[in-house]
Protein backbone atom coordinates (compact mmCIF):
# COMPACT_ATOMS: atom_id res chain seq x y z
CA UNK A 1 0.00 0.00 0.00
CA UNK A 2 1.27 3.47 -0.82
CA UNK A 3 0.36 6.84 0.59
CA UNK A 4 1.44 10.42 -0.08
CA UNK A 5 3.56 12.47 2.26
CA UNK A 6 4.21 16.19 2.21
CA UNK A 7 7.88 17.15 2.05
CA UNK A 8 9.42 20.59 1.94
CA UNK A 9 11.23 21.54 -1.25
CA UNK A 10 14.58 21.51 0.52
CA UNK A 11 14.10 18.00 1.94
CA UNK A 12 12.82 16.73 -1.43
CA UNK A 13 15.93 18.14 -3.13
CA UNK A 14 18.28 16.59 -0.59
CA UNK A 15 16.48 13.23 -0.80
CA UNK A 16 16.77 13.36 -4.57
CA UNK A 17 20.52 13.99 -4.39
CA UNK A 18 20.96 11.15 -1.89
CA UNK A 19 18.89 8.80 -4.05
CA UNK A 20 20.82 9.72 -7.20
CA UNK A 21 24.15 9.07 -5.49
CA UNK A 22 23.05 5.52 -4.93
CA UNK A 23 20.83 5.12 -7.98
CA UNK A 24 17.73 4.20 -5.98
CA UNK A 25 14.10 5.26 -5.40
CA UNK A 26 12.61 7.56 -2.70
CA UNK A 27 11.13 4.51 -0.98
CA UNK A 28 14.51 2.83 -0.89
CA UNK A 29 16.28 5.87 0.49
CA UNK A 30 13.57 6.32 3.16
CA UNK A 31 13.86 2.68 4.25
CA UNK A 32 17.61 3.01 4.51
CA UNK A 33 17.37 6.24 6.48
CA UNK A 34 14.91 4.64 8.89
CA UNK A 35 17.15 1.65 9.43
CA UNK A 36 20.14 3.93 10.10
CA UNK A 37 18.06 6.03 12.47
CA UNK A 38 16.65 3.00 14.33
CA UNK A 39 20.14 1.71 14.92
CA UNK A 40 21.41 5.12 15.95
CA UNK A 41 18.95 5.47 18.84
CA UNK A 42 19.56 2.67 21.29
CA UNK A 43 16.11 2.97 23.04
CA UNK A 44 12.70 1.72 21.92
CA UNK A 45 10.79 4.60 23.51
CA UNK A 46 10.99 7.40 26.02
CA UNK A 47 10.09 5.09 28.94
CA UNK A 48 13.04 2.84 28.20
CA UNK A 49 15.29 5.88 27.90
CA UNK A 50 14.05 7.22 31.28
CA UNK A 51 14.79 3.91 33.00
CA UNK A 52 18.27 3.81 31.52
CA UNK A 53 18.91 7.45 32.43
CA UNK A 54 17.93 6.96 36.06
CA UNK A 55 20.26 3.98 36.37
CA UNK A 56 23.12 5.88 34.73
CA UNK A 57 22.59 9.41 36.06
CA UNK A 58 26.07 9.49 37.69
CA UNK A 59 27.66 9.20 34.26
CA UNK A 60 26.07 12.56 33.41
CA UNK A 61 27.47 14.11 36.60
CA UNK A 62 24.20 13.88 38.62
CA UNK A 63 24.15 12.78 42.24
CA UNK A 64 20.40 12.14 42.76
CA UNK A 65 16.93 12.74 41.35
CA UNK A 66 15.09 15.27 43.47
CA UNK A 67 11.78 15.06 41.62
CA UNK A 68 10.43 12.95 38.75
CA UNK A 69 7.55 14.40 36.69
CA UNK A 70 5.17 13.16 33.99
CA UNK A 71 4.93 16.65 32.53
CA UNK A 72 7.59 19.11 31.34
CA UNK A 73 10.32 19.37 32.54
CA UNK A 74 10.99 15.70 33.25
CA UNK A 75 13.32 15.95 36.26
CA UNK A 76 14.66 18.08 39.00
CA UNK A 77 18.11 16.68 39.77
CA UNK A 78 21.04 17.45 42.06
CA UNK A 79 24.46 17.57 40.38
CA UNK A 80 27.76 16.39 41.87
CA UNK A 81 28.38 19.87 43.31
CA UNK A 82 25.06 19.75 45.17
CA UNK A 83 23.37 22.21 42.80
CA UNK A 84 19.77 21.50 41.73
CA UNK A 85 18.86 21.70 38.05
CA UNK A 86 15.80 21.36 35.82
CA UNK A 87 16.36 18.69 33.18
CA UNK A 88 14.28 17.63 30.18
CA UNK A 89 14.68 14.18 28.75
CA UNK A 90 14.13 13.74 25.00
CA UNK A 91 14.72 10.83 22.67
CA UNK A 92 15.65 13.31 19.92
CA UNK A 93 16.92 16.65 21.13
CA UNK A 94 15.15 18.62 18.41
CA UNK A 95 11.77 17.35 19.74
CA UNK A 96 12.25 19.92 22.50
CA UNK A 97 11.68 22.68 19.94
CA UNK A 98 8.96 20.78 18.08
CA UNK A 99 6.95 20.45 21.27
CA UNK A 100 7.33 24.21 21.84
CA UNK A 101 8.75 23.93 25.35
CA UNK A 102 9.90 27.06 27.12
CA UNK A 103 13.71 27.03 27.17
CA UNK A 104 13.76 29.37 30.17
CA UNK A 105 12.29 26.65 32.38
CA UNK A 106 15.16 24.15 31.92
CA UNK A 107 18.90 24.10 32.48
CA UNK A 108 19.74 21.08 30.42
CA UNK A 109 18.44 18.65 27.80
CA UNK A 110 19.49 15.03 28.03
CA UNK A 111 18.90 13.42 24.64
CA UNK A 112 19.32 9.93 23.26
CA UNK A 113 20.32 11.55 19.98
CA UNK A 114 21.36 15.05 19.07
CA UNK A 115 22.90 16.72 16.06
CA UNK A 116 23.43 19.93 17.96
CA UNK A 117 25.25 20.96 21.12
CA UNK A 118 22.32 23.20 22.16
CA UNK A 119 18.66 23.59 21.34
CA UNK A 120 16.97 26.99 21.74
CA UNK A 121 19.94 28.08 23.82
CA UNK A 122 19.69 25.09 26.20
CA UNK A 123 22.81 22.89 26.39
CA UNK A 124 22.35 19.29 25.26
CA UNK A 125 24.10 16.21 26.58
CA UNK A 126 23.53 13.46 24.02
CA UNK A 127 23.99 9.72 24.34
CA UNK A 128 24.58 9.51 20.58
CA UNK A 129 26.40 12.65 19.50
CA UNK A 130 25.62 13.27 15.84
CA UNK A 131 27.68 16.46 15.86
CA UNK A 132 30.52 13.98 15.50
CA UNK A 133 30.13 13.73 11.75
CA UNK A 134 31.04 10.27 10.38
CA UNK A 135 33.88 11.85 8.41
CA UNK A 136 35.21 13.38 11.63
CA UNK A 137 34.90 10.05 13.38
CA UNK A 138 36.78 8.36 10.55
CA UNK A 139 39.39 11.07 10.78
CA UNK A 140 39.84 10.36 14.48
CA UNK A 141 40.08 6.64 13.89
CA UNK A 142 42.43 6.83 10.96
CA UNK A 143 44.63 9.67 12.20
CA UNK A 144 45.17 12.99 10.51
CA UNK A 145 44.01 12.44 6.95
CA UNK A 146 42.55 14.87 4.48
CA UNK A 147 40.61 14.41 1.28
CA UNK A 148 42.27 15.84 -1.81
CA UNK A 149 40.97 16.08 -5.35
CA UNK A 150 43.01 15.07 -8.34
CA UNK A 151 41.90 14.93 -12.00
CA UNK A 152 40.03 11.68 -12.74
CA UNK A 153 42.36 10.64 -15.62
CA UNK A 154 45.36 11.09 -13.31
CA UNK A 155 43.63 8.94 -10.70
CA UNK A 156 43.06 6.24 -13.33
CA UNK A 157 46.71 6.41 -14.43
CA UNK A 158 47.87 6.11 -10.83
CA UNK A 159 45.51 3.16 -10.36
CA UNK A 160 47.04 1.42 -13.37
CA UNK A 161 50.53 2.29 -12.20
CA UNK A 162 50.12 0.52 -8.83
CA UNK A 163 48.87 -2.74 -10.27
CA UNK A 164 51.20 -5.54 -9.26
CA UNK A 165 53.18 -3.30 -6.88
CA UNK A 166 53.05 -3.37 -3.10
CA UNK A 167 50.72 -0.34 -3.02
CA UNK A 168 47.20 -1.27 -1.98
CA UNK A 169 45.53 2.01 -2.96
CA UNK A 170 46.05 5.17 -4.95
CA UNK A 171 46.08 7.07 -1.64
CA UNK A 172 49.01 4.98 -0.38
CA UNK A 173 50.85 5.51 -3.63
CA UNK A 174 50.34 9.28 -3.71
CA UNK A 175 51.27 9.55 -0.02
CA UNK A 176 54.53 7.75 -0.79
CA UNK A 177 55.28 9.98 -3.77
CA UNK A 178 54.48 13.19 -1.90
CA UNK A 179 56.58 12.23 1.10
CA UNK A 180 59.51 11.54 -1.20
CA UNK A 181 59.15 14.85 -3.01
CA UNK A 182 58.39 17.06 -0.03
CA UNK A 183 61.34 15.84 2.03
CA UNK A 184 63.73 17.22 -0.59
CA UNK A 185 62.37 20.70 0.11
CA UNK A 186 63.08 20.65 3.86
CA UNK A 187 64.67 23.85 5.06
CA UNK A 188 68.42 24.01 5.50
CA UNK A 189 69.80 23.87 8.99
CA UNK A 190 70.74 27.12 10.63
CA UNK A 191 74.48 27.70 11.12
CA UNK A 192 76.10 27.20 14.50
CA UNK A 193 77.12 30.25 16.49
CA UNK A 194 80.74 31.42 16.38
CA UNK A 195 81.09 30.59 20.03
CA UNK A 196 79.82 27.01 19.47
CA UNK A 197 82.10 26.57 16.46
CA UNK A 198 85.15 27.69 18.45
CA UNK A 199 84.34 25.52 21.46
CA UNK A 200 83.62 22.44 19.33
CA UNK A 201 86.77 22.80 17.21
CA UNK A 202 88.90 23.14 20.34
CA UNK A 203 87.44 19.93 21.74
CA UNK A 204 87.87 18.08 18.43
CA UNK A 205 91.53 19.13 18.32
CA UNK A 206 92.10 18.14 21.93
CA UNK A 207 90.66 14.69 21.22
CA UNK A 208 92.76 14.27 18.08
CA UNK A 209 89.86 14.30 15.63
CA UNK A 210 91.14 17.51 14.01
CA UNK A 211 94.74 18.65 13.47
CA UNK B 1 75.39 19.78 5.09
CA UNK B 2 72.91 17.00 5.83
CA UNK B 3 69.70 18.33 7.37
CA UNK B 4 68.85 17.10 10.84
CA UNK B 5 65.74 14.93 11.07
CA UNK B 6 62.72 17.22 11.21
CA UNK B 7 64.80 20.14 9.91
CA UNK B 8 66.32 21.43 13.13
CA UNK B 9 68.96 20.09 15.49
CA UNK B 10 67.32 20.07 18.90
CA UNK B 11 69.14 21.64 21.82
CA UNK B 12 67.50 21.10 25.21
CA UNK B 13 70.53 21.72 27.39
CA UNK B 14 69.56 23.98 30.26
CA UNK B 15 71.50 26.14 32.63
CA UNK B 16 73.11 24.05 35.39
CA UNK B 17 72.32 26.86 37.81
CA UNK B 18 68.72 25.66 37.71
CA UNK B 19 69.82 22.65 39.77
CA UNK B 20 69.26 24.65 42.91
CA UNK B 21 65.60 25.42 42.12
CA UNK B 22 65.14 21.86 40.84
CA UNK B 23 65.65 20.58 44.39
CA UNK B 24 62.35 22.20 45.40
CA UNK B 25 60.37 20.36 42.69
CA UNK B 26 58.63 16.99 42.88
CA UNK B 27 61.13 14.32 41.78
CA UNK B 28 61.06 11.04 40.02
CA UNK B 29 63.87 8.55 40.09
CA UNK B 30 64.70 6.93 36.76
CA UNK B 31 67.26 4.47 35.37
CA UNK B 32 70.63 5.40 33.87
CA UNK B 33 69.23 4.40 30.47
CA UNK B 34 66.50 7.00 30.83
CA UNK B 35 69.04 9.68 31.73
CA UNK B 36 70.98 8.68 28.61
CA UNK B 37 67.76 9.05 26.57
CA UNK B 38 67.43 12.55 28.06
CA UNK B 39 71.01 13.38 27.10
CA UNK B 40 70.31 12.16 23.57
CA UNK B 41 67.19 14.30 23.33
CA UNK B 42 69.00 17.32 24.74
CA UNK B 43 71.95 17.08 22.36
CA UNK B 44 69.84 16.49 19.27
CA UNK B 45 70.74 12.82 18.78
CA UNK B 46 67.00 12.13 18.82
CA UNK B 47 65.98 15.28 16.87
CA UNK B 48 63.18 16.30 16.39
CA UNK B 49 62.16 15.01 19.85
CA UNK B 50 62.28 17.68 22.53
CA UNK B 51 61.10 15.40 25.30
CA UNK B 52 59.25 12.20 26.00
CA UNK B 53 56.47 11.34 23.58
CA UNK B 54 53.01 12.84 23.94
CA UNK B 55 50.08 10.47 23.74
CA UNK B 56 49.14 11.22 20.13
CA UNK B 57 52.77 10.88 19.03
CA UNK B 58 53.09 7.65 20.97
CA UNK B 59 50.00 6.16 19.32
CA UNK B 60 51.12 7.30 15.89
CA UNK B 61 54.61 5.90 16.36
CA UNK B 62 53.09 2.53 17.24
CA UNK B 63 50.62 2.53 14.38
CA UNK B 64 52.45 4.31 11.58
CA UNK B 65 56.11 4.48 12.62
CA UNK B 66 55.73 8.25 12.43
CA UNK B 67 55.21 11.15 14.84
CA UNK B 68 51.81 12.80 14.64
CA UNK B 69 53.29 15.43 12.28
CA UNK B 70 54.17 12.60 9.83
CA UNK B 71 57.92 12.66 10.49
CA UNK B 72 59.31 9.10 10.46
CA UNK B 73 60.00 7.84 14.00
CA UNK B 74 59.84 4.15 14.79
CA UNK B 75 60.90 3.62 18.42
CA UNK B 76 58.87 5.15 21.28
CA UNK B 77 61.05 7.28 23.53
CA UNK B 78 58.94 7.29 26.66
CA UNK B 79 59.12 7.81 30.39
CA UNK B 80 57.13 5.39 32.50
CA UNK B 81 55.64 6.33 35.82
CA UNK B 82 53.67 4.67 38.62
CA UNK B 83 50.87 7.22 38.58
CA UNK B 84 51.16 8.80 42.04
CA UNK B 85 51.98 12.31 43.15
CA UNK B 86 52.62 13.98 39.81
CA UNK B 87 49.97 15.73 37.75
CA UNK B 88 49.75 17.12 34.24
CA UNK B 89 51.05 20.68 34.36
CA UNK B 90 53.72 19.97 36.99
CA UNK B 91 57.37 20.83 36.54
CA UNK B 92 59.42 17.99 37.92
CA UNK B 93 63.04 17.08 38.53
CA UNK B 94 64.39 13.85 37.10
CA UNK B 95 67.00 12.09 39.18
CA UNK B 96 69.03 8.92 39.30
CA UNK B 97 70.46 7.65 42.58
CA UNK B 98 69.60 10.87 44.38
CA UNK B 99 71.27 13.12 41.80
CA UNK B 100 69.17 15.46 39.66
CA UNK B 101 69.96 15.47 35.95
CA UNK B 102 67.06 17.17 34.22
CA UNK B 103 63.83 19.09 34.43
CA UNK B 104 60.60 18.12 32.74
CA UNK B 105 57.35 19.96 32.03
CA UNK B 106 54.81 17.17 32.45
CA UNK B 107 52.12 18.00 29.92
CA UNK B 108 50.40 14.63 29.77
CA UNK B 109 50.07 11.51 31.87
CA UNK B 110 48.56 8.62 29.98
CA UNK B 111 48.07 4.91 30.27
CA UNK B 112 49.23 2.58 27.53
CA UNK B 113 48.61 -0.90 26.23
CA UNK B 114 51.81 -2.89 26.77
CA UNK B 115 50.74 -5.73 24.55
CA UNK B 116 50.04 -3.39 21.66
CA UNK B 117 53.35 -1.60 22.28
CA UNK B 118 55.24 -4.90 22.10
CA UNK B 119 53.31 -6.15 19.09
CA UNK B 120 53.79 -2.98 17.04
CA UNK B 121 57.43 -2.29 17.89
CA UNK B 122 58.85 -5.78 18.30
CA UNK B 123 56.33 -7.71 16.16
CA UNK B 124 55.92 -10.18 19.00
CA UNK B 125 54.54 -10.37 22.52
CA UNK B 126 56.87 -13.22 23.45
CA UNK B 127 58.44 -12.31 26.77
CA UNK B 128 61.60 -14.19 25.83
CA UNK B 129 62.32 -11.22 23.55
CA UNK B 130 64.48 -8.79 25.59
CA UNK B 131 62.65 -5.71 24.29
CA UNK B 132 59.22 -7.19 25.00
CA UNK B 133 60.32 -8.24 28.48
CA UNK B 134 61.35 -4.66 29.18
CA UNK B 135 58.00 -3.27 27.97
CA UNK B 136 56.05 -5.62 30.24
CA UNK B 137 58.22 -4.59 33.20
CA UNK B 138 57.39 -0.91 32.67
CA UNK B 139 55.10 1.04 34.99
CA UNK B 140 51.52 1.54 33.82
CA UNK B 141 51.55 5.22 32.85
CA UNK B 142 53.71 7.38 30.64
CA UNK B 143 54.66 11.02 31.09
CA UNK B 144 54.71 13.24 28.02
CA UNK B 145 56.51 16.57 27.88
CA UNK B 146 59.66 18.52 27.11
CA UNK B 147 62.88 18.01 29.04
CA UNK B 148 65.81 20.21 29.90
CA UNK B 149 69.17 18.60 30.67
CA UNK B 150 71.01 20.21 33.57
CA UNK B 151 73.98 17.88 33.98
CA UNK B 152 75.30 14.70 32.39
CA UNK B 153 75.98 11.24 33.71
CA UNK B 154 79.54 10.11 34.27
CA UNK B 155 80.87 8.73 31.01
CA UNK B 156 83.88 6.42 30.91
CA UNK B 157 84.10 6.94 27.15
CA UNK B 158 83.95 10.72 27.10
CA UNK B 159 86.86 11.01 24.67
CA UNK B 160 84.92 8.93 22.16
CA UNK B 161 81.58 10.65 22.68
CA UNK B 162 80.73 13.24 20.06
CA UNK B 163 77.48 15.18 19.93
CA UNK B 164 75.71 15.80 16.61
CA UNK B 165 76.88 19.41 16.58
CA UNK B 166 80.47 18.17 16.96
CA UNK B 167 80.29 15.50 14.26
CA UNK B 168 78.66 17.97 11.88
CA UNK B 169 81.45 20.49 12.38
CA UNK B 170 84.04 17.71 12.19
CA UNK B 171 82.69 16.33 8.89
CA UNK B 172 82.60 19.81 7.42
CA UNK B 173 86.15 20.56 8.55
CA UNK B 174 87.31 17.30 7.00
CA UNK B 175 85.76 18.37 3.73
CA UNK B 176 83.28 15.49 3.68
CA UNK B 177 80.02 16.10 1.86
CA UNK B 178 78.84 12.49 1.80
CA UNK B 179 79.26 10.36 4.90
CA UNK B 180 78.25 6.77 5.50
CA UNK B 181 77.31 5.72 9.02
CA UNK B 182 78.02 2.26 10.36
CA UNK B 183 76.19 0.92 13.40
CA UNK B 184 77.69 -1.94 15.34
CA UNK B 185 77.38 -3.78 18.63
CA UNK B 186 80.06 -6.34 17.82
CA UNK B 187 83.80 -6.50 17.49
CA UNK B 188 84.84 -6.17 13.84
CA UNK B 189 85.47 -9.14 11.59
CA UNK B 190 86.68 -9.05 8.01
CA UNK B 191 83.09 -9.00 6.69
CA UNK B 192 82.35 -5.78 8.59
CA UNK B 193 85.53 -4.20 7.32
CA UNK B 194 84.70 -5.21 3.77
CA UNK B 195 81.22 -3.68 3.97
CA UNK B 196 82.55 -0.45 5.46
CA UNK B 197 85.30 -0.11 2.88
CA UNK B 198 82.97 -0.96 0.00
CA UNK B 199 80.60 1.80 1.12
CA UNK B 200 83.50 4.18 1.68
CA UNK B 201 84.49 3.75 -1.97
CA UNK B 202 81.39 5.72 -2.96
CA UNK B 203 81.36 8.46 -0.31
CA UNK B 204 83.78 10.94 1.25
CA UNK B 205 83.94 9.59 4.77
CA UNK B 206 83.07 6.71 7.06
CA UNK B 207 81.55 7.26 10.49
CA UNK B 208 81.98 4.15 12.62
CA UNK B 209 79.54 4.53 15.45
CA UNK B 210 79.48 1.56 17.85
CA UNK B 211 76.55 1.42 20.19
CA UNK B 212 77.65 1.65 23.80
CA UNK B 213 74.97 0.90 26.37
CA UNK B 214 72.90 -1.83 27.91
CA UNK B 215 73.03 -5.08 25.95
CA UNK B 216 71.93 -8.64 26.49
CA UNK B 217 74.07 -11.34 28.09
CA UNK B 218 76.47 -12.89 25.59
CA UNK B 219 77.02 -9.64 23.65
CA UNK B 220 80.53 -8.15 23.62
CA UNK B 221 81.31 -5.66 26.38
CA UNK B 222 81.47 -1.98 25.46
CA UNK B 223 85.17 -1.58 26.23
CA UNK B 224 86.03 -4.58 24.06
CA UNK B 225 84.08 -3.20 21.09
CA UNK B 226 85.75 0.16 21.43
CA UNK B 227 89.24 -1.24 21.93
CA UNK B 228 89.01 -3.53 18.90
CA UNK B 229 87.61 -0.82 16.63
CA UNK B 230 90.31 1.56 17.74
CA UNK B 231 92.96 -0.92 16.68
CA UNK B 232 91.21 -1.58 13.36
CA UNK B 233 90.84 2.12 12.49
CA UNK B 234 94.42 2.96 13.49
CA UNK B 235 95.92 0.14 11.46
CA UNK B 236 93.66 -0.35 8.47
CA UNK B 237 91.89 2.93 7.67
CA UNK B 238 93.03 6.26 6.30
CA UNK B 239 92.91 8.80 9.09
CA UNK B 240 91.31 11.40 6.83
CA UNK B 241 88.56 9.02 5.73
CA UNK B 242 87.27 7.40 8.91
CA UNK B 243 86.01 8.68 12.25
CA UNK B 244 85.31 6.47 15.25
CA UNK B 245 82.93 7.78 17.92
CA UNK B 246 80.37 6.06 20.09
CA UNK B 247 76.61 6.22 20.33
CA UNK B 248 75.38 5.98 23.91
CA UNK B 249 72.02 4.28 23.96
CA UNK B 250 70.65 0.90 24.83
CA UNK B 251 69.95 -1.82 22.29
CA UNK B 252 66.20 -2.34 21.87
CA UNK B 253 66.49 -5.42 19.63
CA UNK B 254 63.53 -4.16 17.58
CA UNK B 255 65.00 -5.35 14.28
CA UNK B 256 63.44 -3.46 11.34
CA UNK B 257 62.06 -0.59 13.40
CA UNK B 258 65.36 -0.16 15.17
CA UNK B 259 67.21 -0.10 11.85
CA UNK B 260 65.15 2.95 10.85
CA UNK B 261 65.75 4.48 14.29
CA UNK B 262 69.51 3.92 13.93
CA UNK B 263 69.45 5.53 10.49
CA UNK B 264 67.63 8.60 11.83
CA UNK B 265 70.19 8.97 14.63
CA UNK B 266 73.06 8.86 12.12
CA UNK B 267 71.26 11.42 9.98
CA UNK B 268 71.30 13.69 13.01
CA UNK B 269 75.04 13.12 13.36
CA UNK B 270 75.34 14.39 9.78
CA UNK B 271 75.51 11.13 7.80
CA UNK B 272 74.05 11.09 4.30
CA UNK B 273 74.16 7.29 3.97
CA UNK B 274 73.66 4.42 6.38
CA UNK B 275 74.70 0.78 6.12
CA UNK B 276 71.98 -1.76 6.80
CA UNK B 277 73.21 -5.31 6.87
CA UNK B 278 71.67 -8.69 7.48
CA UNK B 279 69.34 -8.93 10.50
CA UNK B 280 70.14 -5.42 11.71
CA UNK B 281 69.30 -5.01 15.43
CA UNK B 282 67.69 -8.44 15.44
CA UNK B 283 67.70 -11.06 18.14
CA UNK B 284 67.14 -14.84 17.89
CA UNK B 285 64.84 -15.53 14.96
CA UNK B 286 62.17 -12.88 15.53
CA UNK B 287 62.85 -11.10 12.23
CA UNK B 288 63.56 -12.21 8.70
CA UNK B 289 67.20 -11.75 7.62
CA UNK B 290 66.44 -8.77 5.35
CA UNK B 291 63.31 -7.38 7.02
CA UNK B 292 65.40 -4.50 8.38
CA UNK B 293 66.16 -3.52 4.78
CA UNK B 294 62.63 -3.93 3.43
CA UNK B 295 61.13 -1.57 6.03
CA UNK B 296 62.92 1.39 4.43
CA UNK B 297 60.44 1.13 1.51
CA UNK B 298 57.86 2.62 3.87
CA UNK B 299 59.98 5.71 4.52
CA UNK B 300 60.80 7.48 1.26
CA UNK B 301 61.02 10.69 3.29
CA UNK B 302 63.56 9.50 5.86
CA UNK B 303 66.22 11.78 4.37
CA UNK B 304 69.20 9.41 4.61
CA UNK B 305 70.15 6.88 1.95
CA UNK B 306 70.20 3.32 3.25
CA UNK B 307 72.89 1.11 1.71
CA UNK B 308 71.78 -2.50 1.77
CA UNK B 309 74.33 -5.26 1.95
CA UNK B 310 73.63 -8.94 1.59
CA UNK B 311 75.64 -11.61 3.39
CA UNK B 312 79.35 -11.71 2.66
CA UNK B 313 81.73 -14.66 3.03
CA UNK B 314 85.34 -15.44 2.28
CA UNK B 315 85.77 -17.57 -0.84
CA UNK B 316 88.91 -19.66 -0.77
CA UNK B 317 88.94 -20.04 -4.56
CA UNK B 318 88.32 -16.34 -5.26
CA UNK B 319 90.86 -15.56 -2.55
CA UNK B 320 88.73 -12.66 -1.38
CA UNK B 321 85.59 -11.58 0.38
CA UNK B 322 82.61 -12.13 -1.90
CA UNK B 323 78.87 -12.57 -1.91
CA UNK B 324 76.39 -14.60 -3.89
CA UNK B 325 76.28 -11.99 -6.63
CA UNK B 326 80.03 -11.97 -7.14
CA UNK B 327 81.22 -15.52 -6.45
CA UNK B 328 80.54 -18.49 -8.76
CA UNK B 329 82.01 -21.12 -6.42
CA UNK B 330 80.30 -23.67 -4.21
CA UNK B 331 79.50 -23.49 -0.51
CA UNK B 332 82.43 -25.80 0.34
CA UNK B 333 84.80 -23.05 -0.80
CA UNK B 334 83.24 -20.47 1.49
CA UNK B 335 84.12 -19.40 5.02
CA UNK B 336 81.09 -17.77 6.58
CA UNK B 337 81.43 -14.74 8.88
CA UNK B 338 79.30 -16.21 11.59
CA UNK B 339 79.16 -14.23 14.84
CA UNK B 340 78.41 -17.32 16.90
CA UNK B 341 81.23 -19.30 15.23
CA UNK B 342 83.67 -16.46 15.91
CA UNK B 343 82.49 -16.35 19.53
CA UNK B 344 83.11 -20.09 19.82
CA UNK B 345 86.69 -19.73 18.64
CA UNK B 346 87.34 -16.90 21.06
CA UNK B 347 85.68 -18.63 24.02
CA UNK B 348 87.87 -21.67 23.33
CA UNK B 349 90.92 -19.43 23.43
CA UNK B 350 91.57 -19.88 19.71
CA UNK B 351 92.19 -17.26 17.05
CA UNK B 352 89.59 -17.36 14.28
CA UNK B 353 91.07 -17.91 10.79
CA UNK B 354 92.84 -14.82 9.40
CA UNK B 355 90.30 -14.74 6.55
CA UNK B 356 87.62 -14.08 9.17
CA UNK B 357 89.24 -11.82 11.74
CA UNK B 358 92.32 -9.63 11.92
CA UNK B 359 94.89 -11.07 14.32
CA UNK B 360 95.19 -7.76 16.20
CA UNK B 361 91.47 -7.90 16.93
CA UNK B 362 91.45 -11.54 18.00
CA UNK B 363 94.41 -10.99 20.33
CA UNK B 364 92.63 -8.25 22.23
CA UNK B 365 89.82 -10.67 23.04
CA UNK B 366 92.21 -13.51 23.84
CA UNK B 367 94.06 -11.61 26.55
CA UNK B 368 92.45 -13.62 29.36
CA UNK B 369 89.78 -11.15 30.48
CA UNK B 370 86.06 -11.76 30.12
CA UNK B 371 84.86 -9.75 27.14
CA UNK B 372 81.21 -10.77 27.21
CA UNK B 373 78.22 -9.23 28.96
CA UNK B 374 77.04 -11.55 31.75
Amino acid sequence: MKTSIQLSEDIRRRMKILASYRDMSYDGILEDLISVFENTIPFRDREEFSEWFELNKEKFGFRRIVERRREFPSYRIEDEHGKEKEVELELIARDFERRGYNPKRVDLIIAAYSDSKEIAGVPVIPVVDATQHPKDILKRIEGNFNMISIPAPLFEKAKERIEGTGFTSVSDYLTFMLREVITSYEKDEEAFSEEDEKRVKERLRALGYLD
Amino acid sequence: MQKPHGGKLVNRVGDARKLEEARELPRIDVSRDTIIDIENIAHGVFSPLEGFLYHNDFLNVLKEGRLSNDIPWTIPIVLDYDGEGIHAGDNIAIENNGRIYALMEVEEIYEFDKENYAKQVFKTTDKEHPGVRKVFSMKDSLLGGKIELLQELDNPYLDYTLKPMETRILFREMGWRTIVGFQTRNIPHIGHEYVQKTALTFVDGLFINPLIGKKKPGDFKDETILKTYNVLVENYYLRERAVLAILRTEMRYAGPREAVFHAIIRKNFGCTHFIVGRDHAGVSNYYGPFEAQDIFDEFPDIGIIPLFFKSFFYCKRCGSVANEKTCPHSEEDRIIFSGSRIREYLLNGEEPPKEVMRKEIARIVLNGENHFVE
